[in-house]
């Protein structure tokens, strides 16, 4: 990773962490960090548009994965950016929950909110963090294992990169486009909006995964 | 990957005139209010209200179209129980009503010196043309321009997420696989687990006579689909189908905890099946399958880096041999010593399945040696 990729990817998981604060998150793990900006990067092309992401994820039996943004939360932690709320040993692992500290948000409120280059993508936490909220933490594994991607993936018994750019290979934003014209044409939707539709997509994925995989 | 093929069920569910965000939309007709925007206040604030509905106060939340606010306290993040102290105990109010932004963001809050009713909100909502919330002791009724709003498509998307506290962590997995056993196997409720007559060829039929506990051709895919559909609906944590995916002809269930701890269900069955051919097939009827599901478990437990397929963040916590008995004598199974050493595995969901459910005289006649369920 490279100091501009490192730049971004701070910035990014500060945005988050401030999103989840304003819409009740207690704090959040690792995993949960991983899966957000994994849904934004896919569907970027559909809401940011102009955004080419910085980083990339590859597959893994938990879902989409960057080492990166691992040890970023980590480095935000010791710079007191995010507070770390919980911390527990395990065996083989540590398990930690992080929240945004009051530096944190002064961080975003004071620097990240005047730059103009951020403020799509700042609109796009937003939403995408508001309308996760009504899942909660506790669903997001379950809405990311019915990720078009990450099944095809799965199927392939692959765990390389996942495409997050506006290719035909993107099998997410594919879907997304995909419910959008039939929704128009099904239901007349023609007055519906991109975030009304982001609601369809997960409500499809969570519907996807309680009803079983055959 | 053909879209309407793999999502076609939920996509029909979704893409249709009921769907909350169709419905929504029609409602709010030309009003500044998005559908999205109102479908994210309102099921979030169904789930903030469940711990607090039984205290029996109202309290109404209006969306005011006129005010645009990004700041300010989000209604989904309020401590209700503020208000409720407010009304209960320092008697400062007999209700409360939060006007907000279509964003979420409280602008004005209003004590009410007298009790709110449903009648009269609906009366103002239409008037007003605005979106009100009722909050009650039922839980959270909707009024978009004075009509209410609560499909069945609504209540079935969402129900999950707003009784999220019913569903249990794998931690319970126990408690788990009782429940499934006695709303779903347990005395053939669904009658699909035994083989009856009224829905059998009729050259099977001297064989159900002879056999009353014959299941059907590969009872395994039964107990496996029924129980990963009910672990999906009733647990927390999530299950890793794609696991099986990798290891065809395996009936096993992998539930990944947040923290990336794994639980993995062996399902096995002991009993007499039918073939494709209408033969008879004998060869589970005896305690070494169930033995066999344990040595497979061990073997997940002693290769777990294989299994897990590098995951280093993740480890198999606990192996669970899941045996459904529908032998004619159900005994209890006695596995090698080897397994003594294991504290991660659990061989002791053993579940007997009676065919009926006979008067406890009659069971005590014929099977009093007999527990119904064996514990370890």
């Amino acid at each position: 990773m490279n100091d501009k990729q490192g730049y971004v990817m701070s910035n990014d998981l500060l945005l988050v962490a401030l999103y989840m604060n304003d819409n009740g998150w207690e704090a959040a793990n690792k995993s949960s960090f991983q899966r957000i900006l994994y849904f934004s990067a896919v569907l970027s092309p559909v809401f940011v548009p102009h955004e080419k992401w910085a980083y990339s994820f590859s597959n893994t039996m938990f879902g989409p994965y960057n080492n990166d943004i691992s040890k970023k939360l980590s480095f935000l932690s010791a710079k007191q950016l995010l507070g770390l709320e919980e911390r527990h040993i395990y065996q083989n692992r540590i398990e930690e929950r992080f929240k945004i500290s009051k530096q944190g948000i002064n961080e975003c409120v004071n620097k990240l909110f005047l730059l103009d280059s951020l403020k799509s993508k700042r609109n796009w936490f937003e939403i995408l963090v508001r309308v996760l909220s009504i899942y909660g933490e506790n669903f997001l594994s379950k809405l990311v294992k019915e990720d078009p991607n990450i099944v095809a993936f799965n199927m392939a018994n692959k765990s390389s990169r996942l495409p997050t750019d506006n290719s035909t290979e993107n099998l997410s934003k594919q879907f997304f486009e995909f419910i959008k014209s039939k929704g128009k044409e099904k239901i007349q939707l023609e007055n519906s909006t991109d975030k009304d539709f982001l609601l369809m997509f997960f409500d499809i994925l969570y519907r996807k995964y309680k009803g079983g995989s055959n | 990957m053909d879209f309407s093929d793999h999502f076609g069920k939920e996509l029909d569910a979704v893409l249709n005139e009921n769907s909350p965000v169709s419905v929504l939309d029609k409602l709010l007709g030309e009003s500044p209010i998005q559908a999205s925007d109102l479908l994210t206040i309102m099921v979030s604030l169904e789930k903030k209200w469940e711990e607090f509905k039984t205290h029996n106060v109202r309290l109404a939340v209006i969306i005011d179209p006129q005010i645009s606010s990004m700041h300010g306290e989000m209604i989904t993040t309020h401590e209700f129980e503020k208000d409720i102290s407010l009304i209960l105990q320092k008697g400062k109010a007999k209700s409360i009503t939060h006007y907000i932004s279509s964003e979420g963001h409280i602008c004005k809050t209003v004590n009410n010196d007298s009790n709110i009713s449903f009648d009269e909100l609906a009366v103002q909502s239409k008037m007003q043309g605005n979106v009100t919330f009722f909050l009650g002791i039922k839980g959270v009724d909707v009024l978009v321009r004075g009509v209410p709003y609560k499909t069945q498509n609504h209540l079935e998307s969402y129900k999950d997420l707003v009784k999220y506290s019913t569903q249990l962590p794998i931690e319970q997995y126990q408690k788990l696989l009782n429940d499934f056993f006695y709303e779903n196997i347990q005395y053939d409720i669904n009658k699909t687990i035994f083989l009856r007559k009224e829905k059998s060829a009729v050259e099977w039929h001297e064989k159900i006579d002879k056999h009353p506990k014959l299941l059907p051709i590969k009872p395994e895919e039964i107990f496996h689909k029924e129980l990963e559909k009910y672990l999906r609906g009733k647990c927390q944590d999530i299950v890793l189908s794609e696991v099986k995916n990798r290891h065809d002809e395996r009936y096993d269930i992998w539930v990944g905890t947040s923290d990336n701890n794994v639980f993995v269900f062996e399902v096995k069955w002991l009993g007499i099946s039918i073939t494709p051919s209408g033969n008879v097939n004998y060869k589970y009827n005896t305690e070494d399958r169930a033995v066999e599901g344990a040595y497979q478990i061990k073997d997940y437990i002693d290769h777990s880096n294989n299994y897990l397929h590098g995951l280093s963040q993740s480890r198999i916590h606990l192996g669970v041999l899941v045996l459904f008995d529908a032998r004619e004598v159900m005994e209890e199974i006695k596995y090698p010593q080897d397994f003594n050493k294991y504290p991660n595995i659990d061989l002791s969901q053993h579940f007997m399945i009676d065919k009926e459910k006979i008067t406890a005289s009659t069971v005590y006649k014929k099977r009093k040696t007999e527990k119904r369920r064996v514990t370890k």
